[in-house]
């Protein structure tokens, strides 16, 4: 792909992977057809900072995982009082890393 | 996607530990109120979580008074349950290498998006919710 394009796409989406995930992403994307450019388009990211500013709101009632699509551990936030209030906090933490990880899963679905 | 199933077996036995060791602290007397609540939301708000309770519920279900545990909270019923089958449901995966648990984890997490099984489950959670901020817990 071209790499004007790539750069592009690197510049806007950025923020949803953590660094060391950018340098492959951009390997992937310039190793990739330039017919899969419509499609890269059009993914939607969640974005780390709003999923930070969920955990902090309602992330004792485990939102900020039914969020990122970790439904099974939403519950257990939720049926737990955000894991006796330690989950709670600890996830403020981790969250964000773990949108990024959603994201990039995500990005990596569209290659296979 | 999804978790996987070494950390997800990792997470589940970390939560039964917990929550064993949060009812042997309430069961004893001289532990009993040393810790206090520790919801967040209840702290931050005032007003009880939805599953504020659950540790009461459970208590009263252990001491065998089934109608106080729930008018307690019946989530702790479920918990209650979760606590006492999912260790031996572990250690069974894990003694035969089999996969059983995180099968059942997988397919509880790719149904319960579905409208018909969230819209009700999510209505009974928030009647629930009422329920608790009513009687106060």
């Amino acid at each position: 792909m071209d790499s004007n394009k790539v750069d592009m796409f690197i510049l806007s989406n950025g923020k949803f992977f953590e660094s060391n995930q950018l340098i492959y992403i951009r390997e992937q994307l310039l190793a990739m057809d330039d017919s899969k450019w419509s499609l890269v388009q059009t993914l939607q990211f969640k974005d780390p900072t709003t999923s930070i500013i969920v955990s902090i709101l309602a992330g004792a009632l485990g939102i900020d995982r039914f969020m990122i699509g970790d439904t099974g551990l939403g519950i257990g936030k939720l049926l737990t009082c955000g894991g006796l209030g330690i989950w709670a906090l600890v996830d403020l933490f981790l969250i964000m890393g773990a949108t990024r990880e959603k994201n990039f899963a995500k990005f990596q679905q569209l290659l296979y | 996607m999804g978790i996987s199933r070494k950390s997800l077996y990792l997470l589940i036995l970390l939560f039964c530990a917990a929550g064993y060791s949060w009812l042997m602290m309430h069961l004893d007397d001289r532990l009993l109120g040393w810790v206090g609540p520790v919801c967040l939301f209840k702290k931050a708000t005032g007003l009880p979580c939805p599953s504020c309770g659950a540790t009461r519920s459970m208590l009263a279900f252990l001491h065998g008074n089934f109608l106080q545990g729930f008018l307690w909270n019946p989530l702790g019923f479920f918990l209650l349950l979760a606590l006492i089958i999912f260790p031996f449901w572990l250690v069974y995966d894990l003694v035969l290498g089999k996969n059983s648990f995180h099968g059942f984890y997988a397919t509880i997490e790719r149904n319960i998006i579905q409208k018909k099984m969230a819209w009700p489950l999510v209505f009974l959670i928030l009647i629930n919710w009422c329920w608790n901020i009513y009687k106060g817990v």
